[in-house]
């Protein structure tokens, strides 16, 4: 399932507990969401670091690691692919109209904790909890079905 | 000791063939390689003290200014 990612889940996979990480952890293993970023996004992040790493304290080689971690995982999508929706999307939400454009060029959902970005219904949004539940569920699957197949 | 059943694919299997792949060893190395950086990866967040607060905060500030950089390019196309 295809995802655009909105960056308020990668600050919040720095979240201790949260459920933000617990996503792209599991999502490692299963491998059910393929994720996609406007392309411009880690450049945006990249001059926030030094206030993330007084407010998270971590080292800047341990978040340099998870932010590598998590980059892994997602593709950076041109600009030049969905620019075209751009006025539609500003339409609906003008702060997070990169994502609503890169999700109606692409026909898909977006993975954010944005609570107010679901005021919409051109695009479907799943939260973190959401897709966190569809991963376990997979995962409680995937164990049913090895346990069947050990036993045949 | 766990048992891992997989089916390769064809086009990795003559590749295998090809580099001589001791695929027992392969595998097993791939899989501490993922699970070690799992670990760490959950050990690091386990320590962070970054609050939701903070983050909804810093997703604002990203956001806002990656809404005027499409923005712009809009304008300038």
């Amino acid at each position: 399932m295809l995802l655009v990612v909105d960056v308020n889940v990668v600050f919040s996979a720095l979240i201790n507990k949260g459920n933000a990480f617990k996503v792209f952890e599991l999502n490692k293993s299963l491998d059910i969401f393929e994720f996609v970023v406007p392309e411009y996004l880690f450049l945006e992040l990249g001059k926030r670091v030094d206030k993330l790493l007084l407010q998270s304290r971590l080292p800047k080689e341990e978040l340099a690691e998870i932010f590598a971690f998590i980059k892994k995982q997602v593709n950076p999508i041109s600009s030049l692919a969905f620019l075209d929706k751009l006025p539609e999307a500003i339409e609906l939400n003008f702060k997070d109209s990169q994502y609503l454009a890169l999700a109606l060029k692409l026909d898909c959902g977006i993975f954010s904790g944005d609570k107010k970005l679901k005021k919409q219904d051109k695009v479907k949004v799943f939260s973190p909890k959401e897709l966190l539940d569809m991963l376990e569920e997979k995962a409680k699957k995937s164990e049913e079905n090895s346990v069947k197949e050990g036993k045949e | 000791m766990a048992k891992l059943t997989i089916e390769i694919p064809e086009e990795l299997e003559e590749l295998a063939y090809i580099s001589k792949i001791n695929w027992q060893l392969a595998i097993v190395r791939k899989l501490k390689e993922e699970f070690e950086e799992l670990v760490r990866v959950k050990s690091i967040v386990s320590k962070s003290k970054l609050t939701q607060e903070q983050a909804d905060e810093l997703s604002e500030e990203v956001n806002s200014a990656l809404a005027k950089r499409y923005e712009k390019l809009l304008k300038e196309e």
